[in-house]
């Protein structure tokens, strides 16, 4: 009697198991997407999203502490032509990993993260933030 | 009709079923479009993602795209293969897979259809004529049996690679069609019992009263199964879809080869969408649609059908992973056929209980 | 006893065919090369070869100063990154003896969660992708989406976070937080019943995974199993609750088992522990104390050793730290779960059929940027 009763409950959770599969990848077929159409849609960052760096030149002093953290010294002070500040950092955005550590340790908070994650270029110059394209990285994303 | 007075008989019939076999064969190729169309949106909706949605609107062009992606790629045939044999191989399963087409009630839905015109255009109506899939008296039958040279076709398009995982893969792949075969037909058996007719007009119009699948339910679902598994689809695919280790069957197909055959398999798909709906479901029968649509019902419901069954393939494709081979063929020999015996007798009840209910003639 | 000449290849027999599960695998696990010998479906015999993505971690560890080092260590598991910050940060604060303040502690035990749960979708995704049900990677990744938004609102990063400082954590809660995080919670947990009824209810997926035994729980000691793997065969072992650290004792959670140590059981451990997190995570938003969440800390460690390990999404992640006195480390030693689980499929995969293969490995979960590190 038990046996029947084991075929019995091994029939039932096939067929219920098969059903509720198939219920379960029906119910998707009526809800509303989470995907969005990439290019023409995008996601909002969040505010403390780390994208790519730009410098304020009016508040940097030109100490260099952005440089000597940097992990993978991709960081390099150079004398800046404009003269205020003396020196002012000059970025590869190639090496940068985005990790914020430049930005936490700048004292007057010159350096800073953006939201701008789109920069493309044909040389390895183009990704290399030089003091006259650092202080304006929204210019370089590209639209 | 003009060719009637000028055609002796016989030629005339040739050219009656040759315009119904090119009608029936690209109403077939339009539908295995749909077909992938639908499997990619189904699908891709059932992952809570779009499926193609920038050629065309709605990606409907993404098909045709597709397609001449695929014929216009180089055909690269491996260098110690058979070369006659590997390019013809994948010729000879898209017509074997083809030409089914012309059995099954096709013809019948594009000529009705076409009927909805006859206001505008009264010749239209000769057209009727034209249907040849009702003059097979046993249709179902020639269908398995064309479909049975699949599975020697599968295994020599794998033996043709000159790749030993290839071969494997044929060889599961014909083992698994061979052996799905033998609970199919004892199915359909079971649904002849009950018609005593094997032509599909006939099991249509028997229907009548009362659909087969509540006469028959374990039929319909042991059909259901077994024609999964002939089509090669999910839960059954291990020979086609990237058979993890051992590789598929047509793996060495590139460009036109590899077109033809993923043809031939959403044919059969396709065409045992349309069985289903014609053995269990009452195929074109349906309440008359009104007004100057009444010749289109009998299409329309038909499809109407088709198009759930395929909608439903698609679902269980989502919904299920795959079997292993050999869990695969014990579910067939253990379950199936004890199965599909038992669901003959149980036929044979069934048959008397309902001619004396008066629900079959 | 395990004895290694059992897992040898030398196999003199010419019945025998050795394949290759090549570095290029159809799910997304990552480059690993398997070296299976079978005789006709059954496998007798397996070989491990890794390396692909080995990066030079720990000798990278050896090159940079203690407070560069986190945000490196994140990329071991890029899919579970919390936890391997976690660790270094725990193990510089052991030998600092340094104090960290509650609300981090809190801050900690929420990001740990929040990554598990993350984790565990991923391994849902690549498991549904091996066993050939490509529905459970898309809904797997969709979840893990809503998770890793909830953790760009906290850390500014989508998986290579960068959040943990000795001493804290690198920032505080951003404003709307509890909403956000109750959201997404919810949104995962109306999916996870989907989940339950797509697999471990579903006749063929269990028709696939539950005869797949892989090791009794002996067995597994002896192999040196931690997490969840060895929670599937029966132990209720879990650093959280046996050493407990951060403020997990103060927090209410069961621990789930499975029975027999099969791949079903594997895989309905992790479900479980994925409710179990978003109780934890739900206990941790209430009962997070005002206060700072940072203390200050040295640079750099005075000399000394330090081992800590925190209970990965995969087992039990452990750092080793020497310190010199310098503001480099002299050697850091990570201990990977996930790489003692890959190692021992040798000995797991003996007697098993050629088709397993694949939900055996989705099964043990490997992460190749950990085991290679």
């Amino acid at each position: 009697m038990s046996r029947v009763r084991e075929i019995f409950n091994a029939v039932y959770r096939i067929i219920y198991g098969s059903l509720v599969a198939t219920y379960a990848a029906t119910k998707y077929l009526f809800l509303r997407r989470p995907t969005i159409e990439y290019p023409t849609q995008t996601i909002q960052f969040t505010e403390r999203y780390r994208g790519a760096l730009e410098v304020d030149d009016n508040l940097c002093v030109g100490c260099g502490i952005c440089a000597k953290v940097c992990p993978n010294t991709c960081i390099f002070m150079v004398p800046y032509e404009r003269g205020n500040p003396a020196m002012i950092p000059e970025i590869d955005l190639q090496h940068c990993m985005y990790c914020g550590l430049c930005v936490d340790y700048c004292p007057p908070g010159a350096i800073y993260h953006t939201h701008v994650v789109k920069i493309v270029g044909f040389k390895r110059s183009d990704l290399y933030l030089s003091q006259e394209k650092v202080t304006n990285v929204q210019e370089l994303e590209y639209k | 009709m003009i060719t009637e007075l000028y055609l002796p008989p016989f030629l005339y019939d040739i050219f009656k079923s040759a315009v119904a076999t090119i009608i029936a064969i690209v109403f077939t190729l339009l539908n295995v479009i749909i077909f992938i169309y639908a499997e990619r949106k189904v699908w891709a909706r059932s992952m809570q993602r779009m499926g193609p949605t920038y050629v065309g609107k709605w990606g409907s062009l993404q098909l045709i795209a597709d397609l001449i992606k695929l014929l216009s790629k180089e055909i690269i045939v491996p260098s110690k293969a058979n070369r006659v044999a590997f390019l013809l191989l994948p010729i000879l399963v898209a017509i074997v897979s083809l030409m089914i087409a012309i059995i099954l009630p096709y013809d019948y839905v594009v000529f009705y259809t076409l009927q909805i015109f006859q206001p505008l255009i009264p010749s239209v109506s000769y057209l009727t004529k034209f249907v040849v899939s009702n003059s097979f008296t046993a249709g179902l039958f020639i269908i398995y049996v064309v479909l049975g040279l699949n599975p020697v076709l599968i295994l020599l398009t794998g033996w043709v690679s000159n790749n030993k995982y290839t071969v494997v893969g044929g060889f599961r792949a014909a083992a698994q069609l061979l052996s799905f075969e033998i609970p199919l037909l004892v199915v359909i058996a079971s649904v002849v019992v009950l018609t005593n007719s094997l032509n599909l007009y006939d099991i249509v119009n028997m229907q009548q009263k009362v659909w087969f699948v509540i006469v028959a339910p374990l039929a319909f679902i042991l059909f259901l199964i077994t024609t999964l598994a002939e089509g090669e689809r999910t839960p059954f695919d291990i020979p086609d879809a990237e058979s993890e280790i051992i590789a598929g069957w047509n793996t060495e197909y590139s460009a036109a080869p590899y077109a033809l055959l993923l043809m031939g398999m959403y044919a059969r798909a396709f065409f045992s969408a349309t069985l289903i709906a014609i053995l269990f479901f009452g195929g074109w029968l349906g309440p008359t649609l009104p007004g100057f649509l009444a010749p289109f019902s009998g299409p329309f419901w038909l499809m109407l059908k088709t198009y759930f069954f395929m909608i439903l393939f698609i679902v269980i494709r989502a919904a299920f992973p795959r079997y292993r081979i050999d869990q695969l063929l014990s579910l067939n020999w253990t379950k199936l056929l004890p199965l599909s015996i038992v669901n003959l007798i149980l036929v044979v009840i069934a048959k008397y209980i309902v001619l004396s209910l008066g629900l079959i003639s | 006893m395990v004895n290694d000449q059992q897992t040898s290849l030398e196999s003199k027999d010419i019945r025998t065919l050795t394949i290759n599960v090549g570095p290029q695998h159809p799910s997304t696990h990552g480059p690993m090369d398997i070296v299976v010998t079978i005789e006709g479906e059954t496998i007798i015999g397996a070989d491990v070869k890794l390396g692909y993505i080995h990066r030079g971690i720990e000798k990278l560890c050896e090159l940079r100063n203690f407070f560069q080092i986190p945000v490196y260590l994140n990329r071991l598991c890029y899919v579970s990154g919390m936890f391997w910050e976690y660790g270094f940060v725990k193990a510089v604060e052991e030998i600092m003896n340094q104090k960290v303040p509650e609300r981090a502690e809190w801050l900690r035990v929420i990001a740990c969660e929040l990554t598990r749960i993350a984790s565990h979708m991923i391994f849902f995704a690549s498991f549904g992708a091996d066993v050939g049900n490509l529905t459970l990677y898309s809904w797997g990744i969709r979840d893990r989406d809503r998770i890793i938004d909830v953790l760009e609102l906290l850390s500014g990063q989508r998986m290579t976070f960068g959040y943990f400082r000795v001493g804290g954590v690198r920032y505080d809660v951003p404003v709307g937080f509890e909403d956000n995080i109750e959201k997404s919670l919810r949104y995962v947990e109306s999916h996870l019943r989907d989940y339950e009824r797509l697999t471990v209810e579903n006749p063929v997926f269990i028709a696939r995974t539950e005869n797949i035994i892989l090791a009794d729980s002996s067995k597994a000691l002896e192999l040196g199993w931690t997490g969840p793997l060895l929670r599937a065969t029966g132990l209720k072992r879990d650093l959280r609750r046996d050493e407990p650290y951060a403020v997990y004792d103060t927090i209410d959670f069961e621990i789930p088992t499975g029975k027999r140590g099969s791949v079903l059981d594997t895989f309905y451990v992790r479900i479980e522990e994925v409710k179990e997190s978003i109780k934890i995570v739900r206990q941790a938003i209430k009962r997070i104390p005002s206060g700072p969440f940072q203390h200050r800390a040295l640079l750099y460690p005075p000399p000394g050793i330090g081992y800590a390990h925190v209970e990965d999404s995969r087992g039990e992640c452990g750092y080793m730290i020497v310190s010199d006195g310098s503001p480099k480390p002299y050697r850091v030693k990570i201990r990977s779960p996930a790489y003692v689980h890959v190692m021992s499929l040798p000995y797991i995969l003996k007697g098993l059929k050629l088709a397993d293969l694949y939900a055996v490995i989705g099964a043990i979960d490997p992460c190749l940027g950990e085991i290679d590190r």
